[in-house]
């Protein structure tokens, strides 16, 4: 590899320090005994044993859990099967065109805006049923639909690089469409199915906009939790969960760009 | 041999478009059972359409596919007794190379110790059954195309259909396998069907060879009667090279740049295109006593086993193996015998 300019190499390591320096310090903070204030007194893991005695965090948590996976998997498995049929299927090129960009269309609006939208459409829904309250229901609908964009990308782009000639072989080496689907495509587009489904799965952990607008009152996540909370206030056990978070998106993003760029 | 079980693979008027692109025009062929049958043409001919649509991938617009005498026009990929070796190869990355050659066995459903029996007969036959266990990233492009050819024939198709196989190799490797596999062809007795630009490939390996162009076949035959015998320009010079001259009709022969020409038979046309290759024409010292032509040395190339002399007038392109050394300015005589001519249909 070439060498970098040191100016470079410097900026660099930089950016990289200002990006991670408050993450670092809410880490540093969530291990310090002193409740208020700047300075570290003492190591520890008591804000940590504290939060997971604390009912409201524990709720909040499965929630956040129960919602991420619910929307993930059914995210992923529309996903997945909307890249096929948009990779496969003899659409024409104009259609493709369009077809593309209502696709990316999710992935570019502001959350606000869909949030908005879906706050909306819920309200209609409530005439039709009251399962449409504000609730888990709404927010795992909320989030299938902003997953399944992501989902369709990721899948769609390792269906494009797998291309067509070993489905044809398969084909012409007499495999119907469920064979082909199963023993050729599915376990070919694994890698991809899986990367997708850990984004979905980590966009889902971290929002906040849409959840914040379709929760109801047994239904609040982590991320409403900690915004509420640090509305009163900061204190060490938001650090620890904050940290915790931080820690879970980490090895997800790790382990998705990990079988992405695996071949 | 086998030759007699085997089926006649007939196509009848068969015309394929893709928007406003004819791909394939009215082409009518019949491949005999057991023989081994060679598409030739340049790249946007429609060999690889034509290949296409006799293993179901795709349906033609006209026409029809007879297969031992069924008709297999609509037939999908998938029901017909014909495999394909696909130019990239396309095997499964994700399966062993013992699971790729059993893949259409096992898609059929076929008891499983008669799968072994039959992947590993075909692993053996074409010395590859040491890499049964392997990954389809761990071999090389020669040991990629054996598999793709194993896994093709041991699901015993009436017809194995070759998308230029040979592509993805170097010269050298590529010249071994044309053999290999033409002697492979002649074992199994079974109908081979090869697509190729390569004309070298296609006189090596073939019986009987199609030269296709722009979507229609120009001539077919055995490889000597395209090569000796080309019908106009396009086959002349595609298939090896050519010498073509000019001629009108005149008493008792005809009359080119290069002179007076005699025949073996009447031209057909008052003027026309007439073919020599390169190594049919004789240099000599005497005048010979017919159609000798006196001419110059303009430039020789040196090709290893054999030289190319170039002369005025013309120019007149000559292969010669001799030892002696032509040098620019030199004079000789060429001998343009009459039953080496051919008279080319434009």
């Amino acid at each position: 590899m070439r060498r970098m300019h040191p100016v470079i190499t410097s900026l660099a390591l930089a950016t990289m320090f200002f990006l991670y320096l408050p993450l670092a310090g809410v880490a540093v903070f969530s291990v310090n005994s002193a409740r208020y204030g700047f300075v570290f007194q003492e190591f520890t893991f008591h804000w940590y044993a504290k939060l997971f005695t604390n009912q409201v965090v524990l709720e909040a948590a499965w929630n956040t859990l129960l919602l991420a996976m619910v929307s993930t998997i059914a995210a992923t498995v529309i996903g997945t099967i909307l890249a096929i049929g948009l990779a496969r299927f003899p659409w024409g090129k104009k259609l493709e065109t369009v077809l593309d960009v209502i696709l990316h269309i999710p992935v570019v609006t502001p959350d606000i805006i869909l949030a908005a939208a879906l706050v909306v459409a819920f309200g209609l829904l409530q005439y039709v049923s009251s399962l449409f309250e504000p609730g888990m229901v709404n927010m795992i609908l909320g989030h299938i639909t902003f997953e399944i964009s992501f989902v369709t990308l990721v899948v769609r782009s390792r269906l494009v690089a797998i291309g067509r000639d070993v489905e044809e072989a398969a084909r012409d080496l007499f495999a119907s469409n469920w064979y082909l689907l199963r023993h050729v495509i599915l376990p070919l587009l694994l890698p991809g199915i899986v990367a997708g489904a850990m984004l979905a799965f980590t966009l889902s952990l971290d929002d906040f906009v849409i959840s914040f607008f379709t929760f109801g009152p047994s239904s609040q996540t982590l991320p409403i939790y900690i915004f509420g909370a640090v509305r009163r206030g900061v204190t060490p056990e938001i650090h620890a969960l904050s940290t915790l978070v931080i820690l879970i998106t980490v090895i997800l993003v790790v382990g998705t760009e990990r079988l992405t760029r695996k071949k | 041999m086998a030759e007699q079980q085997e089926k006649n693979l007939i196509l009848r008027s068969i015309t394929k478009r893709f928007g406003d692109v004819e791909a394939v025009q009215d082409v009518t062929l019949e491949v005999r059972g057991g023989e081994f049958f060679t598409l030739l043409g340049p790249s946007g001919c429609g060999k690889t359409t034509l290949l296409r649509m006799i293993a179901g991938l795709e349906i033609p617009d006209n026409g029809q596919v007879l297969l031992g005498g069924d008709d297999i026009t609509n037939l999908p990929a998938t029901k017909r007794q014909v495999n394909t070796v696909f130019q990239s190869y396309a095997l499964f990355p994700h399966l062993t190379i013992f699971e790729n050659v059993a893949f259409g066995l096992r898609s059929r459903k076929v008891a499983n110790d008669e799968v072994g029996k039959r992947v590993y007969r075909r692993l053996e036959m074409l010395g590859i059954q040491e890499m049964a266990q392997r990954k389809p990233h761990q071999l090389s492009g020669g040991q990629k195309q054996r598999v793709a050819l194993a896994r093709a024939l041991v699901n015993e198709p009436d017809v194995l259909l070759l998308d230029e196989p040979m592509s993805a190799l170097d010269a050298k490797l590529r010249g071994q396998v044309q053999v290999e596999l033409k002697r492979l062809q002649r074992k199994l007795g079974k109908t081979f069907i090869l697509v190729t630009h390569d004309q070298a490939e296609a006189l090596v390996c073939s019986d009987r060879v199609a030269v296709m162009r722009r979507g229609k076949v120009i001539q077919y035959g055995t490889p000597e009667e395209v090569y000796d015998i080309p019908v106009n320009r396009f086959v002349a010079e595609f298939l090896g090279a050519a010498n073509l001259l000019t001629y009108q009709v005149a008493e008792g022969g005809v009359q080119t740049p290069v002179g007076f020409l005699k025949l073996d038979r009447d031209a057909p046309k008052p003027e026309g295109t007439l073919a020599i290759r390169p190594e049919w024409i004789r240099i000599s010292e005497e005048e010979p006593p017919v159609n000798g032509v006196r001419a110059t040395v303009r430039e020789t190339i040196y090709r290893g086993t054999n030289f190319d002399v170039w002369f005025d007038p013309g120019p007149i392109r000559v292969r010669t193996s001799s030892y002696k050394h032509f040098h620019p300015g030199d004079q000789a005589w060429l001998k343009l015998a009459p039953e080496e001519l051919v008279v080319l249909d434009d």
